[in-house]
C-alpha cells in the first residue's frame, strides 16, 4: 500500500512511527529520512499496519521482531540495556560528587584544627579578656 | 597557606589515566566492530512460515512450495531430511559474486544443500545470472517484492541461513560466506545443535 494513500489522521500516526525506527541500510537515518529500497518496502509496511488499525507499539514490536532491538531508537529497559540506561545518571552523579569536593572553601574541607571561627561570641571574649588583663594593676 | 601547597593527591593523578584507559579499550574494539552485522532475531527459532513460487528455467513459475516442506522434498544427492542453507541472493547483488564461486564449489562437492531465495529480483534476469555464473543451487525459490526477506529479517544481500534438519535458524551470515563457512562456522553450528 501506498504511503500517500493514508487519510491525514493515519499519515500523522505513520511519520510518528517512520521516525522512530532506523533505517538498516542507512544506519545514521530514520526510515522516515531514507530512501533505500528496503526502507520504501518497510514503509509500505507500516502503512498497511497503519490501515489495519495496529498500535505504534503493535508496528514497532513487528519490526523489533524481524530486525532486532536495533531498529527501535528507543529500546525498553532491561538487563542487557542497564549500562546504557544508567550510565548518563551515574556520570552526573560523579560530577556532582567531584564539583562539591572541589568547590567547598578549603579550610573546611581540610577541617584543619585550631582554626577559629570569626563569630560575634569570639571576638567579644577576645576583648573582655583583653579589658581584664588591662585592668590588672 | 599550607591548603594550597599540598602535593597532588593520588586519586588526582591516577583517576584521569584510568579514565583514559577504559576509554582507549573501548575505543579500540570498536575499531574491529562492524556496527553493519546486526545478530539475527531469529537463531534458535524456526524458519518463518510461507508458501514460496520456485523459479522454473522454462516457462512461467507454475509450482509453489511452502519453505517448511523443504527438507523433505525430493532430490537426487541423498541429502533429503538433511540440514540445509538459504541463501539470499538477486542478480543486481555485486557481493553475491564473491561468494558464488565457494557456492558452487560447496554444491560439487554435495555438503550441505543449498537452496536459493531471488531476493527482489526480475526473474529473466534471475535465470541469465544462474545461466552464466553456474547454478549452485539444488531449489531456486523467488521473492520478487521482497516479502519474505521482510520476515527473515534480511537487510544486506547476500545473507545465508543455517537451517537444522527440522527447519530452525542455527546461524545467519550477512553478506558473503567465504570459504571457510562449511567447515568452520556451519558444521560447529549443526554439532552444536545436536
Amino acid at each position: 500500500m501506498n504511503v500517500n494513500e493514508l487519510r491525514p489522521h493515519e499519515k500523522d500516526q505513520y511519520k510518528e512511527v517512520a521516525s522512530e525506527l532506523r533505517c538498516l541500510v542507512c544506519q545514521n537515518q530514520s526510515l522516515a529520512d531514507s530512501h533505500a529500497s528496503l526502507a520504501v518496502d518497510l514503509k509500505q509496511k507500516i502503512a498497511e499496519q497503519i490501515r489495519e488499525g495496529k498500535t505504534n507499539e503493535e508496528i514497532k514490536a513487528f519490526m523489533q521482531e524481524r530486525y532486532g532491538e536495533f531498529v527501535i531508537y528507543k529500546p525498553a529497559y532491561s538487563p542487557e540495556n542497564a549500562v546504557l540506561w544508567l550510565t548518563p545518571f551515574l556520570v552526573v552523579l560523579a560530577g556532582v560528587w567531584l564539583a562539591r569536593r572541589t568547590l567547598k572553601p578549603k579550610h573546611l574541607a581540610s577541617g584543619s584544627p585550631g582554626t577559629p571561627s570569626l563569630d560575634a561570641d569570639w571576638a567579644e571574649s577576645l576583648y573582655q579578656a583583653d579589658q581584664t588583663s588591662n585592668k590588672r594593676p | 597557606m599550607l591548603g594550597f601547597q599540598k602535593k597532588p593527591r593520588k586519586l588526582h593523578v591516577y583517576a584521569p589515566i584510568v579514565i583514559l584507559l577504559l576509554l582507549g579499550v573501548f575505543l579500540l574494539r570498536g575499531l574491529w566492530l562492524d556496527p553493519k552485522k546486526l545478530p539475527s532475531t531469529l537463531i534458535g527459532k524456526p524458519i518463518p512460515h510461507a508458501t514460496l513460487l520456485v523459479l522454473s528455467f522454462d516457462g512461467p513459475e507454475a509450482s509453489s512450495v511452502n519453505v517448511l516442506d523443504i527438507k523433505a522434498l525430493q532430490n537426487t544427492d541423498g541429502l533429503k531430511g538433511q540440514p540445509w542453507v538459504l541463501n539470499v541472493f538477486a542478480s543486481w547483488c555485486q557481493a553475491c559474486l564473491v561468494e558464488h564461486p565457494y557456492l558452487l564449489e560447496l554444491a560439487r562437492q554435495k555438503k550441505i544443500r543449498l537452496v536459493g531465495l531471488a531476493y527482489k529480483d526480475d526473474l529473466a534476469n534471475t535465470r541469465r545470472w544462474l545461466a552464466q555464473h553456474g547454478n549452485p543451487y539444488n531449489l531456486v525459490l523467488i521473492d520478487p517484492q521482497g516479502q519474505y526477506g521482510i520476515e527473515l529479517g534480511v537487510y544486506g544481500v547476500p545473507e545465508t541461513f543455517l537451517m537444522s534438519a527440522s527447519n530452525t535458524v542455527l546461524h545467519k551470515q550477512v553478506g558473503p560466506v567465504s570459504t571457510g563457512y562449511f567447515d568452520s562456522i556451519a558444521l560447529p553450528a549443526l554439532e552444536a545443535s545436536r
